[in-house]
């Protein structure tokens, strides 16, 4: 309930702001997005969003299609690039000598990956009000997501649910009799993987060191099975969990990198 | 600037991204597809005069111009389509969400399961049942609004009932603006704890707590970025980037923000 109680004072909050009278034009709006105004004219529209919900709603919907067209554009910017081969070798041999390391790794199915995750959840050490206090309540208009995504987003939502930190709890996305059930479940099971290590990644609190290992090797083993499943666009290279001292890093980096993928 | 070619040029991918747009304000396919032509047909009128009122130089940020004209063109249509059916002033405070939740179950009457799951990659089902639930006790002819209700909406001087809907009433000149938005706040706190499942204590006075989060003077910045991320459900990252400011210092300020918020409200019914 604590979530709730909170989103409420920031949502009364926010309520008690006064409205202003002044509305921003769309010219204004346009040249806000696009970063074209002067500071004391961008002063002035951040000032009518900041007092105009319903403004600030549009002028929202325009900057993430704006956003998304950016996204689509940098890949194929990416490959003009004449360096480009440089960093596609080197993360090749560094994928290759990661899968070399790991392929004599035994597989489980997703079913003991599922229950191993779950179980470590009692291991986590964070500060749950920090933790509250930082989470983003509202994903609430993240429309159009792949399903993938919306997948691993469910598993991150189970994580947190169970770890306390949100009260929300998704509901999870039907799998249809044309789509890849297992690949929907492996998602799912990664994202509770991502959930718990995106929190425990940012906590100061120590955990055993044999925490890390461990969540490098789930991790390990849930990309196995996902790999083949999905675009390369998610980097689901393995992990080096060979030493205590860099398994911590290298499930962050890990993780984060998972976090930032567009997918 | 060449609206013609710039919108019909299939490079410029315009009619598809009008289409998505559309279908996603609209329930209804086939509604979504006159949508889309009553607004071509109205932008195109008098050589595009509408879109002429563009000043800027760029294609890009023409398209940005063209889609903030295009959305406002469907939210005429609607209105034309569903009647003048606004929302209370409570729900325009709480943010857009509420709007929007209001418009669909009481003005177009949508269903219950359909809006659960219109919204089910953003709420849980619980989220958005309590959300509909305060709706409907804040308003209990919701589901006799739509066509029928042309009486302008205007914020009022209303009682401070919950049961009672104040958002018709037609608004005298002689209101005075605090007046009014006292009132609107009381509504919304009353919203809120109906949507926490709680009454709002009779004893507690919501002039005061109003004037304590007054009292505040957040910058501009700060709230903007906490109507960013706690309305339209942004993360800070892409707050930050809304308005151009790095993230960290973005973060460090929703943090101050909500630091001074929680003071507010110590010994009010939302002290936790």
């Amino acid at each position: 309930m604590q979530t709730y109680k909170e989103h409420a004072q920031i949502m009364a909050a926010l309520a008690a702001l006064q409205q202003s009278k002044s509305k921003a034009s769309d010219q204004a709006i346009t040249d806000f997005l696009h970063g074209d105004l002067s500071e004391a004219a961008r002063a002035e529209v951040i000032e009518d969003l900041a007092n105009d919900p319903k403004q600030l709603s549009d002028a929202v919907k325009a900057f993430s299609q704006l956003e998304e067209e950016r996204r689509l554009v940098t890949p194929k910017e990416k490959s003009k690039r004449p360096w480009a081969w440089l960093s596609f070798g080197s993360s090749g041999l560094l994928g290759l000598a990661a899968v070399a390391y790991f392929m004599f790794i035994p597989v489980m199915n997703i079913e003991q990956i599922n229950q191993q995750l779950t179980s470590s959840y009692s291991k986590a050490n964070f500060n749950k009000q920090q933790v509250i206090d930082n989470l983003s309540m509202a994903k609430h208009f993240a429309l159009n997501i792949s399903a993938l995504k919306e997948d691993i987003e469910w598993g991150s939502n189970s994580a947190r649910v169970s770890l306390g930190v949100e009260t929300s709890e998704y509901l999870p996305r039907e799998c249809t009799a044309s789509e890849d059930c297992e690949k929907q479940q492996l998602a799912f099971v990664l994202g509770k993987w991502l959930g718990l290590n995106t929190i425990q990644c940012s906590s100061a609190e120590r955990v055993d060191t044999n925490y890390w290992q461990q969540q490098g090797l789930i991790y390990n083993q849930l990309a196995e099975l996902l790999q083949p499943k999905v675009s390369k666009q998610l980097p689901l290279s393995k992990i080096d969990v060979s030493s205590v001292d860099s398994a911590s890093t290298a499930v962050c980096k890990k993780v984060n990198a998972i976090n930032k993928a567009k997918y | 600037m060449d609206w013609q070619s710039l919108i019909f040029d299939p490079k410029t991918n315009f009619l598809q991204s009008m289409d998505n747009i559309a279908a996603k304000r609209f329930f209804d396919a086939e509604l979504a597809r006159t949508a889309v032509d009553e607004c071509l047909d109205l932008m195109r009128q008098d050589n595009w005069a509408k879109l002429n009122a563009y000043e800027g130089r760029n294609s890009a940020s023409a398209k940005t111009f063209f889609f903030i004209v295009y959305r406002r063109c469907l939210e005429d249509y609607y209105r034309k389509v569903f009647g003048r059916c606004e929302p209370p002033a409570w729900t325009k405070q709480l943010g857009e969400f509420w709007v929007r939740l209001y418009k669909q179950l009481c003005c177009q009457g949508a269903s219950v399961t359909t809006l659960i799951n219109a919204y089910k990659e953003c709420f849980s089902s619980d989220y958005v049942q309590k959300s509909i639930s305060t709706i409907r006790q804040k308003d209990p002819k919701c589901h006799t609004r739509g066509k029928q209700i042309v009486a302008k909406s205007i914020e009022v001087n209303e009682q401070s009932d919950s049961t009672i809907d104040s958002s018709y009433i037609e608004v005298s000149s002689t209101n005075d603006a605090d007046t009014l938005h006292s009132t609107i706040f009381e509504q919304s706190l009353n919203a809120i704890h109906l949507w926490l499942g709680e009454n709002l204590p009779e004893s507690h006075d919501a002039t005061q707590l109003l004037n304590k989060l007054n009292e505040l003077e957040l910058d501009i910045e700060s709230k903007l970025l906490l109507r960013l991320v706690y309305q339209e459900g942004l993360k800070i990252p892409a707050a930050a980037a809304f308005i151009q400011i790095e993230a960290y210092t973005a973060r460090r300020r929703i943090k101050d923000a909500l630091a001074a918020i929680k003071t507010c409200f110590k010994d009010s019914p939302l002290d936790y």
